[in-house]
């Protein structure tokens, strides 16, 4: 066990670090390259706009899952780690704001969808932190290493469900479980109902996994 | 004893059941709606040109409108497919012969034709193959029968089969008219001339009874006669129009009068054909120009290309990014030494770069993903025509809506650049279309499918009323011009017989301008401010502006607002007036 770290902790700073640079070079892609449609044309290789909000929803869940495996290292407990935890995923939020403001360009005359993708990010990396948090402590109890399994989980859970999504005989609803592909419905302009499911979906994962950290919480008491 | 029903009693009522079965079934077969289609002249069409589409509606019982759709399914397994859904400006309330004029881009599958209801249900259903009548390139016409063959490629038309939309003739080389047509049918005939057609008339001395208002405009002829030839051959005498010439003679009696009319040609018979010799009419079909198309594609390709993106710069961006890293390292280093002091300091720095980059980094503040360039040219005489050109491209890939001024099916342009397709170094060309990308035309409006990312272009045609008007008076080196043009046009140029002075500004009503101080054409386009330049020497190229007294005019490239945001869609209007000399 180690003492619970600060956001502005040596360990924490290299992710936002990375955070800032990886989502700053995603909105530097975001950016047509060209000053006339003609350059436009030229280039064949032109990223679509929504390049950073892809990049930004996924550095956000990996600072989100790095936080987490750090988290359930502190000499804390899990409740008190969980305030904690959140903390440190609003201080991400609040250092790439700058860039969802600058990114406004890229979603002209949409700015409802920054708001809708800011608070989704932010579930998603809560849930991924809880998912890490729960991983690591549940392992640690066992005494098995878990440090690629987060990382596993975190790829799949982007990945698994839009794959699945793609198949014609499985309902195309499913691949909004991917943060990836719900954040890409959000800013195309997702329907209520689209909505509805990617956020109800995180936070249904995040009640399962607070429920799991207070069961544990308890069975460890009771030992 | 009875044991079962009464037989006469119900043969009666089988009686009445079955004539009332009979009836209700017959009128059902009499009801169901059904479609016989034509497309072309005969069948006979061009690849990635217009054709006249009719289409004959029985048994349709006129429950609301409904309306014609075309499906063309273009490619084949071995290449890329793409479906062209045109919903037609036909609005279907009852039986009857509907006609008008679509593109048609690659007929080697069968066309579908529908009649769907205001529901949206297919009421009717057939196909139709142009596989044998295709032409791979435009054909002849001809109205009536001529002595002598004009070439192998050639085909009939009949007078019900006459278009009355100029751009029906648009795969038509050249029309020869041999007996008199409807009246009905020289509107869209003299049209076509003007937008670069080509017609033969052999009427000869029988002139007259071809007459009509818009023939008289584009005869080369003043004032025709019937002459007598010292033989006792009559013939068609008539003072030549300015610009009008003899092409061919026989001695001193003129056989062949022609001339060029907006951007066509028009050339009459003095004589009837059959008193030509074989080898006088072989030289009248080998001399004599084939239409011609005039394209506004390359200059709102031209222009397309100039926009200016719309978008932050990348030095904002790389400043943001060094910011927002400067930023951290040192709200980091102050809350590691006093912690609530740096907390505060990181929220205050990194609102401040957020109302920095929002607001002011980031001025622009938009980024569009469609740009795209209207252009309409209106080429004017007694009457007018007008040519609508739509460039645009789209770096997203959703579905886009795009609008064209004139409310027709407007068809896909070949892609300037498809030769340099890196595809074509590994295999042969195909000479049909597979640059047709999957869309829904409707009159005056095109619907790209979603993925469909680039460049492309689309036009179409109309006919327009005659907004401006220019007459020249030579002695004085005065030309009068009426604008009835809505739009404001900013520039103009008058032309006489290569000659021209630059008007600065067109008003609206009546102005009158000398011709002095006058410069060459290409004097003229030198000084004229972009995208001028571009336009005139386009339009030098497609239209005879060397000979006869011509006004044009530009709008300004201006910006129409948009219905969706990120789109930049820009519009000019060009209008070119052939004057008459008084």
């Amino acid at each position: 066990m180690t003492r619970p770290d600060s956001v502005f902790s040596s360990s924490a700073a290299q992710g936002y670090f990375l955070l800032l640079v990886a989502c700053g070079g995603g909105l530097l892609f975001s950016i047509p390259a060209g000053a006339h449609v003609s350059n436009l044309m030229e280039v064949h290789w032109n990223p679509s706009p929504v390049v950073f909000h892809l990049t930004y929803l996924t550095l956000l869940s990996l600072l989100g899952t790095f936080r987490g495996i750090a988290a359930a290292r502190w000499d804390l407990q899990a409740w008190k780690s969980l305030p904690r935890l959140g903390a440190h995923i609003l201080f991400g939020q609040l250092i790439v704001l700058p860039y969802m403001l600058f990114s406004r360009a890229l979603l002209p005359g949409r700015p409802l969808v920054l708001l809708l993708l800011g608070a989704y990010a932010m579930l998603i990396a809560f849930m991924f932190s809880l998912i890490a948090f729960r991983l690591d402590r549940w392992g640690r109890a066992r005494h098995a290493h878990t440090f690629m399994l987060q990382y596993a989980i975190f790829g799949l859970a982007l990945l698994l469900p839009w794959a699945l999504g793609l198949i014609p005989q499985v309902p195309g609803a499913i691949s909004l479980f991917s943060p990836l592909c719900a954040g890409l419905r959000i800013t195309q302009s997702a329907s209520a109902e689209e909505l509805a499911i990617a956020f109800a979906f995180a936070l249904l994962m995040i009640a399962i996994q607070l429920v799991g950290i207070r069961r544990s919480t308890r069975r460890s008491h009771a030992v | 004893m009875t044991t079962g029903r009464n037989p006469v009693r119900y043969a009666f009522l089988y009686l009445l059941v079955f004539p009332a079965l009979l009836a209700l079934c017959g009128s059902a077969a009499r009801g169901a709606p059904s479609i016989e289609v034509q497309i072309g002249f005969n069948g006979h069409v061009v690849p990635e040109r217009y054709a006249p589409l009719r289409v004959r509606v029985h048994g349709y019982d006129g429950a609301g409108d409904a309306q014609v759709v075309v499906t063309q399914q273009l490619g084949n397994e071995w290449r890329d497919t793409a479906t062209v859904r045109q919903e037609l400006d036909l609005v279907v309330a009852s039986d009857g012969s509907y006609t008008t004029v679509l593109p048609i881009y690659e007929p080697l599958n069968p066309i579908s034709v529908a009649l769907i209801d205001e529901a949206g249900r297919t009421v009717a259903e057939t196909s139709v193959n142009l596989r044998e009548t295709r032409h791979l390139a435009d054909f002849s016409l001809l109205y009536g029968s001529l002595p002598y063959s004009i070439g192998d490629d050639v085909t009939q038309v009949a007078a019900v089969d006459l278009p009355s939309s100029w751009w029906a003739f648009d795969a038509i080389r050249s029309f020869w008219i041999s007996a008199p047509l409807p009246q009905e049918a020289w509107p869209a005939i003299a049209r076509w001339v003007l937008s670069g057609g080509s017609v033969v008339l052999a009427s000869g001395p029988d002139y007259f009874r071809y007459d009509s208002p818009d023939l008289r405009e584009i005869l080369p002829l003043d004032d025709p006669a019937i002459g007598t030839l010292p033989d006792g051959l009559l013939y068609l005498s008539g003072t030549l129009k300015p610009g009008a010439s003899v092409a061919l003679s026989r001695e001193d009696v003129p056989l062949l009068v022609d001339w060029s009319y907006g951007a066509g040609h028009l050339a009459v018979m003095a004589l009837r054909p059959v008193d030509l010799t074989e080898a006088e009419f072989t030289r009248i079909a080998e001399t004599l120009p084939g239409s011609t198309r005039i394209s506004m594609t390359p200059v709102s390709e031209t222009l397309l290309g100039g926009l200016p993106v719309a978008r932050p710069t990348h030095l904002a961006v790389l400043l943001l990014i060094a910011a927002c890293v400067v930023g951290l390292v040192v709200v980091t280093t102050v809350a590691r030494r006093h912690r609530w002091p740096g907390t505060i300091a990181a929220v205050c720095v990194f609102a401040g770069l957020s109302g920095w980059s929002g607001f002011l980094g980031n001025s622009s503040n938009t980024i569009s993903t469609v740009y795209a360039i209207n252009t309409s040219l209106h080429v004017i005489e007694s009457f007018g025509i007008e040519i609508d050109s739509l460039s645009f491209y789209c770096s997203d890939a959703g579905r886009h809506a795009y609008a064209l001024a004139s409310e027709t099916i407007p068809a896909q342009a070949p892609p300037s650049r498809l030769a340099e397709h890196p595809i074509y170094t590994f295999m042969p060309r195909p000479t049909a279309t597979p640059w047709v990308y999957e869309h829904i035309a409707s009159p005056g409006g095109v619907l790209t499918s979603a993925a469909e990312i680039g460049q492309k272009t689309f036009y179409s045609y109309a006919s327009s009323p005659s907004l401006l008007r220019l007459t020249y008076d030579p002695t004085d080196a005065l030309a009068t011009l009426d604008n009835q043009a809505e739009e404001q046009l900013v520039d103009g140029w008058l032309v006489v017989d290569g000659q021209g002075v630059r008007v600065r500004q067109v008003s609206r009503g009546t102005q009158t301008v000398r011709l002095q101080a006058e410069g060459t054409l290409a004097a003229l386009f030198g000084q004229a401010a972009d995208p001028a330049p571009f336009v005139l020497q386009h339009l030098a190229e497609e239209l005879p502006l060397q000979h006869g007294v011509w006004f044009i005019a530009l709008s300004a490239l201006e910006d129409v607002p948009s219905q969706q945001p990120g789109q930049e869609v820009r519009h000019l209007g060009v209008y070119v007036v052939k004057g008459g000399v008084s």
